[in-house]
């Protein structure tokens, strides 16, 4: 793949005090691709994605998104570069209808239009019946599933999936999984935190590595989980164990 | 969503035949005591627009009135205008100075906001009392009659229904829904693209021209003007409490709140003058404690009234 990723890190640090959650981390993002980032719990996954976002600014280092400089930008206008993302603690609006959550997350086109795009995405993940109820009222499962829909509402280029099948039962997982599929032949890149590497190691061509704030391997899943640094921190002293 | 403007149409026509109605027959002193109910709703209403929507309490609200009541009188007085002039150069100082305030003051946290338009109140306040040259101080200006208390009523009562009419339209608008979204996480909204302190800055200057247009409005009906009666803290409170009450990010809680809270005032506690801050001080609290949401919010959450954005 010569052409340029649809997103690069390069050397990007973030520190919450004395803690080095990023440490001279890059990584690059082929366009159209699903790559895992994976880690274990505190490695700086989430940090990761808040810097790429635009939740907050990185300490240094560049983040490039489509040709263009990201870092320290606002995450709105990250968001209407064509990079969204969900939350691993989820943030849909509670005192919204699920319909209402969609549109806030709409691209700008006629009314119609965005209302037909809507509910077809919640009806995708299952939720087209509970498009005129109060998410507040929703379970936890389908609250995951509304952030997800609402994640491709504006047809993003590149997404940030922060866990997002935790707590969404086995059948809506496949299912959420498969969009994920569908939606990168359609054109969309995704980068996705999930912890089942049975998952990852099915669903994505590429993984990345973080441990302590630093990027410890990356390449193809198989490779990956040879790695003996990654079976180490990652997978810790229960693969030791079982190699025993 | 076109079929469904007709109900608002022609509860607007309504508002309108009603107020023209009262202008016409009412006795002075119910011109005077309608005056106050739609100064309450055109407040209430705008104070609404910014802070029941978004979230963002502003303590300082009644700094529009103000301004609005100084901008009319001094144009009136100093510059010779009529009252038509001079009330759209109240609207259109209110909004500058909402557009000024806004975009340094809307980029703090709720509570910083809330203390940040209590100051700047207060600080417009204390300028207007210290600028004796142009404001003439303390002691105030005398306006010449321009306007009759029924033409004052008049105009407020439209500026009313027309900020009834306009949190309708952002109500059903993705903008409102935007700005709903920042009230509820100005965080996860911004990362779904929403550009939060754009649409609070541009709420902020919907919200400040209704506010504008009352304080000239007002200013019309006693033609006397002074710092003290310009820019009461009592009057932001009145907006927090009535919106509070009828339930703010609706349309008509607001108004609700202001209909209630004005009858009460007008024909129960206004005998009572000294206690009457005690009375919003135990109203607040009684609010807080059993209706945080407003009586409109609670009706639908019973399903007494639709859930609706139009309500
Ligand atoms: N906003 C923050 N303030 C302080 N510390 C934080 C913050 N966010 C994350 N951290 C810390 O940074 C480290 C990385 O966290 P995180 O990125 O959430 O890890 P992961 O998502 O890989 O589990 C952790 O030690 C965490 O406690
Ligand atoms: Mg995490």
């Amino acid at each position: 793949m010569t052409e340029p990723g649809i997103l690069q890190v390069r050397h990007v640090f973030k520190a919450f005090g004395g803690l080095q959650a990023l440490s001279d981390v890059s990584f690059s993002v082929p366009r159209r691709g699903i790559v895992g980032l994976i880690g274990p719990n505190g490695s700086g996954k989430t940090t990761l994605f808040n810097a790429v976002s635009g939740l907050f600014p990185p300490d240094r280092g560049e983040i490039v998104l489509d040709g263009r400089p990201i870092a320290g930008r606002p995450a709105w206008t990250v968001a209407r570069r064509g990079l969204v993302r969900t939350f691993q603690v989820i943030r849909v609006f509670g005192q919204m209808t699920a319909l209402e959550n969609m549109l806030v997350a709409a691209p700008g086109l006629d009314a119609r239009a965005e209302k037909e795009r809507a509910l077809a995405l919640l009806d995708r993940v299952g939720l087209s019946r509970h498009a005129r109820e109060y998410a507040a009222d929703f379970s936890y499962g389908m609250t995951k599933l509304l952030e997800f829909a609402r994640v491709l509402m504006p047809g993003p280029s590149l997404v940030l999936l922060d866990e997002p099948a935790a707590g969404v039962n086995p059948r809506m997982r496949e299912t959420l999984w498969s969009i994920v599929r569908e939606s990168r032949e359609a054109g969309t890149t995704f980068v996705i935190i999930e912890h089942d590497m049975n998952v990852m190691m099915t669903l994505c061509e590429r993984l990345t590595v973080l441990n302590y704030g630093e990027v410890i391997a990356e390449g193809p899943p198989e490779e990956v989980r040879r790695n003996k640094d990654v079976v180490e921190a990652y997978f810790g002293k229960t693969a030791e164990r079982a190699e025993r | 969503m076109k079929e469904s403007l007709l109900p608002a149409a022609l509860a607007v026509l309504a508002g309108l035949a009603a107020l023209l109605a009262y202008a016409a027959l009412a006795s002075p002193y119910l011109i005077a005591a309608g005056f106050t109910i739609v100064l309450f709703v055109t407040l209430s209403a705008s104070w609404n627009l910014v802070s029941g929507y978004t979230g963002y309490v502003s303590f300082g609200h009644v700094v529009f009135f103000g301004i609005g009541a100084y901008t009319a009188s001094l144009l009136a007085v100093k510059g010779g205008l009529g009252w038509p002039a001079a009330t759209l150069g109240a609207a259109s100082a209110a909004a500058v100075l909402a557009l000024v305030l806004g975009s340094i003051t809307l980029r703090l946290k709720g509570a910083y906001f809330a203390i940040a338009m209590l100051g700047a109140s207060e600080a417009v306040r204390v300028a207007a009392s210290t600028w004796e040259s142009l404001t003439g101080g303390g002691s105030g200006i005398t306006l010449p009659n321009l306007l009759s208390p029924r033409g004052a009523f008049l105009l407020l009562g439209i500026t009313a229904l027309g900020t009834i009419v306009l949190t309708y339209a952002v109500a059903q608008s993705r903008f409102g829904l935007h700005l709903l979204a920042i009230r509820e996480d100005e965080t996860g909204a911004e990362a779904m693209g929403v550009a939060a302190t754009r649409a609070k800055t541009a709420a902020f200057v919907l919200s400040a021209v209704p506010a504008g247009i009352a304080g000239a409005a007002n200013a019309w009906h006693i033609n006397y003007i002074d710092p003290e009666s310009t820019f009461p803290i009592l009057l932001t409170i009145q907006m927090i409490v009535m919106t509070m009450l009828g339930g703010g990010g609706t349309v008509l809680g607001p108004v609700v709140g202001a209909l209630l809270l004005g009858l009460a005032g007008e024909f129960l506690w206004a005998r009572f003058p000294f206690i009457h801050l005690g009375l919003y001080g135990l109203l607040i609290v009684g609010i807080v404690i059993f209706i945080p949401e407003g009586l409109l919010p609670r009706l639908m959450a019973r399903g007494i009234l639709p859930r609706t954005r139009r309500l």
